[in-house]
């Protein structure tokens, strides 16, 4: 802001508090932000609650979900001062968190100078014996095994990009590139020397990762981390969703950070996801919340052991659902390869005529360079549903597709 | 047509725009003034078909600057956005001068503004002085990630460097409008460099609003009807994709040249498919929307 608007710096100190409450609340404002936030009060009516109010939120958040965290920190901050955040959450217990934000070093959290914490309510899902509602600790696992993974992941990703795009690569075969042709054309004086030719690249494959994080799959959790991490790296759009009674996105979490870090603010995050797994109810929150990410070159990567409370029939129904929506589900479990496994479990086994691949961890692992066939569901070339889509054999997924 | 330098405040900004048939409501009109003030660009955000590529035509229109569109696309690089060397031409001009112009020479020309493709980007720094160009870079999302990257420098200094010419800046920078309908998330960087709006489904009380501006002549009983139906449907569970406003703008001029002149299950029936555009949510509303159009507003 201008000083001869501000001469006392009384407005200009009151929005850089404002800045660090925000802040503080989870948003992450640069200066960047900060310094548009003091032109834009200096354009328009402070005074005016409703426009001040729309030119912070303008200036400051970035996401739908940004606009209603600033928009409670507004609230809280213009009202009396930087004292609580009413959440409006659904939900139970109203405790008070603990004063480090995820990722933050406890020194910095007890800075004199940093606002009170905000006072939130958590929803803490529900209630079931077989799984606590205590925070999640992910181990990082060796470097080595995450590059493993991170190559079957490259392996699958490959797998599953069967479409042409609307990129087109320079080849040996296929049509004639007259543009390129003309170009190479002028280094020889505008003679056609050689032609040059392109064909269409295969669409790369996107990856939306529903990740069980259960009580059940507890033991596994570090490993299956591990595993979705090396899937986002590998997929340009991938986005992960945590599930177990309710569906929690973590692609912030896991895309923006390094593996150590990620694994430490992620293990922070879905401690509030906790508390039995309802596959069924969960997939169906992901089809309404995702149903733009589901196209024809989505792949659904479904990462659970298959144990739930809810009523199995509908993790079939569900998953029939985003199986005409996606072009390929591949569920992995952590018991694929144990000695005498059979998808016994009854979710397991009413999404098994939908799934075009059932893995286990192990098949991301080295394997000499070649995709290990997986488990092929009972029936792969039955159609899923009136309308659906004839399901691929597994194991012919890539050719099928280039054919 | 007025100047942005001359918009007092964002009141000013929502006639502008109800002029021109848009009903912005305060939030947005205020992102909109910040950022044409500002001179930065604005990010819209929100579901397909609430009227965020509206935004930049209704602009366009109150300011009597040129609108420049940029739809991406995956694959869409650099040679479709901001510029490309009109080769054919380049060829002709060096077989009619090979033989009497010096090949440096030679070089300079062929290399000149002359031969200059200019893209949407390009085209959008080179407006004039009294109306800013709008530029409008439409689905943002789709577009790949690399395609960001090539957009930071135009945004954030309004300039396009090419290698053989120079640096190219903009007089005045234009009016800037990204839309993204969030089919994947975008860099920081980029939505550091822009203000941000979202755009949600309206209420009812402004969805009748913009029907009644945008049909006028639809009943206005019949149009409450339509929009009290249509809220209905938004609120439906396990839709996968819910209409917006251009879906109900669509139905109702539909209602209007078959001369239906209230809503009742036959009609909808028939209609459904101007609201509706998936095949599952088809199927699962054909046996609902019977006891949606009963049920009370």
């Amino acid at each position: 802001m201008s000083e001869g608007l501000d001469p006392s710096g009384a407005i200009t100190r009151r929005l850089a508090e404002f800045c660090r409450f925000v802040r503080s609340c989870g948003l992450s404002v640069g200066v960047g932000a900060e310094l548009d936030l003091g032109l834009a009060v200096a354009l328009v009516d402070p005074m005016d609650r409703s426009t001040f109010r729309s030119a912070c939120r303008a200036t400051l958040a970035k996401s739908p979900e940004e606009v209603e965290l600033h928009d409670r920190a507004f609230d809280a901050f213009w009202s009396g001062g930087p004292s609580k955040i009413p959440w409006t959450g659904t939900g139970t217990a109203t405790t008070r968190p603990s004063p480090v934000r995820p990722g933050t070093r406890p020194k910095e959290a007890d800075r004199p100078a940093r606002p009170e914490p905000p006072t939130v309510s958590i929803p803490l899902g529900t209630w079931s014996a077989s799984a606590p509602n205590v925070g999640h600790s992910l181990l990082a696992q060796p470097e080595k095994e995450l590059h493993d993974l991170r190559d079957g992941a490259r392996r699958l990703r490959r797998r599953v990009a069967t479409l042409p795009g609307r990129r087109r690569a320079r080849s040996h075969r296929g049509g004639v590139d007259v543009r390129d042709t003309l170009r190479r054309s002028l280094r020889y004086g505008g003679e056609f020397v050689e032609l040059r030719r392109q064909h269409p690249s295969l669409r790369r494959g996107e990856f939306v990762v529903a990740w069980d994080v259960s009580g059940s799959m507890r033991e596994h959790e570090s490993r299956f981390f591990a595993l979705v991490y090396a899937l986002a790296s590998v997929s340009r759009r991938a986005r992960i969703f945590a599930f177990s009674t309710e569906l929690t996105e973590i692609t912030p979490e896991v895309r923006r950070h390094r593996y150590r870090r990620a694994t430490v603010l992620t293990g922070a995050r879905i401690a509030l996801a906790d508390g039995g797994t309802r596959i069924g109810g969960s997939l169906s929150e992901l089809f309404d919340r995702a149903s733009t990410l589901l196209r024809d070159r989505t792949t659904l990567i479904l990462l659970s052991d298959g144990w739930d409370l809810g009523d199995p029939e509908r993790v079939g129904r569900e998953l029939e659902r985003l199986a005409r929506r996606c072009h390929a589900i591949v569920w992995v479990t952590p018991y694929t390869h144990a000695p005498g496994f059979e998808p016994r479990v009854a979710a397991l086994q009413s999404a098994l005529p939908h799934l075009d691949l059932l893995w286990g961890p192990e098949d991301f692992g080295p394997s000499s360079g070649r995709v290990r066939p997986g488990v092929v569901a009972p029936d792969p070339a039955s159609v899923s549903g009136s309308t659906g889509r004839p399901r691929q054999d597994p194991t012919k997924a890539r050719t099928a597709g280039k054919t | 047509m007025t100047d942005t330098e001359t918009w007092k405040g964002p009141p000013q900004v929502q006639e502008l725009l109800a002029a021109q048939s848009y009903i912005a409501d305060a939030s947005l009109a205020t992102a909109i003034f910040l950022s044409a003030r500002l001179g930065k660009p604005l990010l819209v955000e929100g579901e397909p078909g609430c009227g965020k590529t509206e935004i930049a035509k209704v602009l366009s229109a109150a300011t009597g600057g040129e609108l420049i569109r940029l739809q991406c696309f995956e694959g869409l690089d650099s040679r479709s956005a901001l510029y490309d060397w009109d080769y054919p031409r380049q060829l002709l001009m060096i077989r009619m001068h090979e033989r009497e112009t010096a090949t440096e020479l030679l070089e300079k020309q062929v290399f000149s503004e002359r031969f200059l493709q200019r893209g949407p980007l390009l085209r959008a720094l080179g407006g004039d002085a009294t109306h800013r160009p709008v530029l409008l870079i439409d689905e943002v999302d789709r577009a790949d990630e690399e395609f960001e990257g090539l957009l930071l420098e135009v945004l954030s200094d309004f300039q396009i460097t090419v290698p053989e010419i120079g640096t190219l800046r903009a007089t005045r920078p234009p009016l800037v409008v990204i839309t993204s309908n969030r089919t994947r998330t975008l860099s920081d960087a980029l939505k550091r460099r822009c203000l941000y709006a979202y755009v949600d489904y309206p209420d009812a009380e402004k969805e009748l609003t913009i029907l009644r501006r945008r049909v006028p002549l639809l009943d206005a009983a019949f149009a409450r009807q339509i929009v009290a139906f249509v809220q209905r449907l938004r609120a439906e569970p396990d839709l996968a994709k819910r209409p917006g406003v251009a879906e109900t703008l669509d139905w109702a001029a539909a209602l209007l040249t078959l001369r239906i002149e209230a809503l009742d299950p036959a009609a909808v029936a028939t209609t459904l498919g101007f609201l509706i555009k998936d095949a599952d949510d088809l199927e699962l509303l054909r046996a609902r929307h019977a006891a949606l159009l009963e049920s009370p507003e």
